[in-house]
C-alpha cells in the first residue's frame, strides 16, 4: 500500500541526489543559517530559565520554611513598595535583609560524595530486593 | 488472567547483583566485563521467557509490599511494558560488547565506576518498563536519573561536569513534577495503578480544569522525553562517552520518558478521557513543534553526536505524535516506534563512536571519505539514516506507515498531518544525506592510518543495522508486532489498518 506522502518523499530524495550531483553542495543553505541564528537564541533563553527553576528548587530544599518566608516577604515588598513612602520601603528592605541573615542559607548537614551516597542507596535497594526474593522463594 | 511470578524480580536482580560483582572484580577487567556480559544475557533471557505468558493475554504480577492503601510497590508486566524491557535488555548485551571495545581502545579512566553505573541504569530502565503503577515507576525513574549522572560526567572535564549538572537539574526538576502528579492522581482516585483504558473513576473524581492541570504536570514530569522547549539537557549530555549516549540517550533514558507519556495517555487518562478533554490536540501541537524545530536545530550542528541528539529529540516526538492521535494505528505506530527507533538510533550512535575511536573525528565536516576507509561502519550508518528518514527497507518506514494511517483514521484536519510528517522526513534527509555524501563521495584528506574500529565494536553495529532491516521484512522479530497487537487489544480500541 502506497502512503499519500510517499511519492513526494521519493521525489524529494531524487531531487536531493540530482542537486548534489550538479552543484556538489547540499541544498537549503539558507535554512541552516536561520537555524544557527534566531532558533539557537530561543533555545538559550529557555535553557536559562529552566536552570533558574532548578536552582530555585535547590535553594528551597536547603531550608523550605525560611525560603518560603523570604519569598513571602519579597512578594509583599514588591506589592507594597509603589504605595508606601520611600522610608517605609527602605524599612521593608532592611527587614527582608535581616530575615535573610537570620535564617541559615543551608541547614547543617553531613556531606557525602555523590558517588558514595548513590552507592549506598543502590546497595540498600539491592539488598532489599535480595531479601524479598529469598522471602518469596522460601514462602510456602 | 493474572499470573504471579518472581521472574520480574529475577530480571531486575541481574544488573543489581552484577553491579556488586563489577565493583568486587574491579581490578580484573576481563572478569569485571564478563559479569556485565553474563548479567545482560541472563536478564534478556529472563525477560524474554515472559513473552509466551504475555502474548496469551495474561499479566504477570509481582508485589513486594503495600506502600499506601491501594498502592502496591511491585511489578505488573503487560505487553507494552515488555516491549520496552526486551528492547533495553537486548541492547544492553550489544552495548556491553561495544563498551569493552570503546573503553579499552580509548584507555578510559574509572572503567569500574562506568560499568557499575551502567548496570544500575539498566536496573532503572527495566524497572520503569516493568512497573505496575506510577509510584513504582517514579522510584525506578529516579534511580535511572541518579545512576546516569556519573556516566554523563564520566570524563570529569569542566564540560562533562557542566553537562552532568545540567542533566541533573533538568531531570530532578522533572522528577519533582512527576512526584506531584503521582500524589495528585492518588489523591483524586485512591490508586496509581496502570489500568487498560485509563483509571475508571478519574473523570468522576475531578473537574476538567484539575484534569488538564494534572496532565500538564505529568508532561513536565516526563522531561526525559526531551520534548521542546525542555530538551536542551539531551544535546548537552552528549559529553558522555559514546556507549552511554548510545544506550542511555537513544534507548533507556529518553525512551523511559516517552514510555511514561504513553502510559499516562493510555493507562492513566485513557483514550476516551483524552478525547473528552481535548488533550490529544495539546500533545499533537507539542509533538509537531518539537518534530520540526528539533530537525531545524539538527541542521545547524556540525558535531555528529549533537546532530544525532537532535534527531533523537525529533524521533521521540514521533512517538508522542502517534499516541496523541488517539487512534488505533497512531498508538500502534507509537508503540512500534519505541523498539524500532532504539535499534536504528543505537546503530547511528555506535557508528559515531566507532568513527571517533578509529579516526578521532567528531565533526561531520572532517569526515570526508571516511566511508571508503570504514565501509562497514558507514554502511551501517546509512541503514540507520534511511530508517530515520522513514525510507525502506528499514524499520523506520514501518512505524511511519502506521503513523500516517493513524492520521487518516483520526479524520478531519488531522488527516492532512501526513504532510507534516513528510516535511519532517524531508528535513531528516537534509541533515542525514550530507553525512553519507561526505563519507562516501568526498575525497579523504589526511593520513591513511585510519582503519575500521575493533571487532568488539563492529559486531554490535552490524547486528543492530541488520536487525533494523529485518524488522522491515519481519516485524514480529522479538515478538514486537505480536506484543503491540496484544497491548492494543487490551486497550479495547477499535479499528486499525494493517499494511
Amino acid at each position: 500500500m502506497i502512503l499519500i506522502d510517499e511519492p513526494l518523499m521519493y521525489a524529494f530524495v531524487a531531487f536531493w541526489i540530482i542537486w548534489i550531483a550538479i552543484y556538489k553542495t547540499p541544498p537549503g543553505q539558507w535554512l541552516i543559517r536561520l537555524c544557527e541564528g534566531p532558533l539557537m537564541t530561543f533555545a538559550r533563553f529557555i535553557d536559562f530559565h529552566v536552570m533558574k527553576l532548578a536552582g530555585f528548587f535547590v535553594w528551597l530544599s536547603t531550608n523550605p520554611v525560611a525560603a518560603l518566608r523570604i519569598k513571602g516577604k519579597e512578594m509583599k515588598l514588591k506589592v507594597e513598595k509603589p504605595s508606601v513612602t520611600p522610608e517605609r520601603a527602605a524599612e521593608y528592605e532592611r527587614e527582608l535583609e535581616e530575615t535573610r541573615r537570620r535564617q541559615p542559607v543551608r541547614e547543617p548537614m553531613v556531606r557525602l560524595n555523590i558517588g558514595t551516597a548513590m552507592l549506598l542507596v543502590l546497595l540498600f535497594i539491592a539488598l532489599y530486593l535480595v531479601f524479598m526474593f529469598i522471602g518469596r522463594w522460601l514462602a510456602p | 488472567m493474572i499470573v504471579e511470578s518472581i521472574s520480574p524480580s529475577l530480571a531486575i536482580l541481574c544488573p543489581a547483583i552484577a553491579s556488586i560483582l563489577i565493583v568486587l572484580c574491579g581490578k580484573w577487567p576481563n572478569i569485571r566485563e564478563g559479569w556485565t556480559m553474563l548479567a545482560s544475557i541472563l536478564q534478556f533471557l529472563i525477560i524474554f521467557s515472559m513473552v509466551p505468558i504475555i502474548v496469551a493475554g495474561n499479566i504477570i504480577k509481582c508485589t513486594f509490599f503495600t506502600a499506601f492503601p491501594g498502592v502496591d510497590f511491585g511489578f505488573s508486566i503487560d505487553a507494552f511494558g515488555l516491549i520496552f524491557a526486551i528492547t533495553s535488555s537486548f541492547l544492553w548485551i550489544l552495548v556491553s560488547s561495544y563498551s569493552i571495545g570503546y573503553m579499552r581502545s580509548l584507555r578510559e579512566h574509572a572503567q569500574t565506576r562506568y560499568y557499575f553505573c551502567f548496570a544500575w541504569a539498566i536496573f532503572g530502565a527495566v524497572g520503569v518498563a516493568l512497573s505496575g503503577n506510577l509510584l513504582t515507576m517514579f522510584i525506578f525513574y529516579e534511580i535511572l536519573t541518579v545512576s546516569t549522572y556519573p556516566l554523563v560526567a564520566h570524563d570529569e572535564t569542566p564540560e562533562a561536569l557542566f553537562a552532568g549538572r545540567k542533566y541533573l537539574a533538568y531531570l530532578l526538576t522533572s522528577g519533582v513534577f512527576f512526584l506531584a502528579a503521582v500524589v495528585l492522581t492518588y489523591h483524586l482516585t485512591g490508586t496509581t495503578d496502570f489500568v487498560n483504558g485509563g483509571i475508571p473513576n478519574l473523570y468522576a473524581e475531578a473537574s476538567r480544569a484539575v484534569l488538564v492541570v494534572l496532565f500538564v504536570i505529568f508532561l513536565l514530569g516526563f522531561m526525559k522525553a526531551a520534548w521542546m522547549p525542555f530538551h536542551s539537557w539531551l544535546p548537552t549530555a552528549m559529553a558522555a562517552p559514546t556507549p552511554v549516549s548510545a544506550l542511555l540517550h537513544a534507548v533507556a533514558v529518553v525512551k523511559a520518558g516517552v514510555f511514561g507519556i504513553v502510559r499516562v495517555v493510555c493507562y492513566i487518562f485513557g483514550v476516551d478521557l483524552m478525547h473528552e478533554l481535548g488533550l490529544g490536540l495539546v500533545l499533537i501541537s507539542i509533538a509537531i513543534f518539537t518534530l520540526i524545530v528539533a530537525n531545524l536545530f539538527a541542521l545547524a550542528q556540525d558535531n555528529l553526536k549533537k546532530r544525532l541528539a537532535y534527531s533523537t529529540i525529533n524521533q521521540l516526538s514521533l512517538v508522542i505524535f502517534g499516541v496523541a492521535l488517539l487512534t488505533y494505528d497512531g498508538i500502534e505506530g507509537a508503540m512500534m516506534h519505541i523498539p524500532f527507533h532504539a535499534f536504528m538510533k543505537i546503530t547511528l550512535f555506535m557508528c559515531a563512536g566507532a568513527i571517533m575511536v578509529a579516526s578521532g573525528k567528531r565533526n561531520i565536516s572532517e569526515m570526508a571519505g571516511i566511508g571508503r576507509i570504514m565501509p562497514v561502519t558507514m554502511i551501517a550508518f546509512t541503514i540507520g539514516a534511511l530508517g530515520m528518514c522513514a525510507l525502506p527497507p528499514t524499520a523506520g518506514y514501518l512505524s511511519h506507515h502506521f503513523l500516517v494511517h493513524g492520521c487518516e483514521e483520526a479524520g478531519g484536519t488531522i488527516s492532512y498531518f501526513p504532510y507534516i510528517l513528510l516535511i519532517v522526513a524531508i528535513l531528516d534527509v537534509m541533515y542525514f544525506f550530507p553525512i553519507i555524501y561526505i563519507a562516501f563521495f568526498k575525497k579523504h584528506e589526511g593520513g591513511s592510518k585510519i582503519k575500521e574500529a575493533p571487532l568488539f565494536m563492529l559486531v554490535p553495529i552490524a547486528i543492530t543495522a541488520i536487525v533494523s532491516v529485518i524488522f522491515y521484512f519481519y516485524p514480529d522479530m522479538f515478538y514486537v508486532s505480536e506484543l503491540v497487537e496484544t497491548a492494543m487489544s487490551s486497550l479495547g480500541l477499535e479499528g486499525g489498518v494493517h499494511p
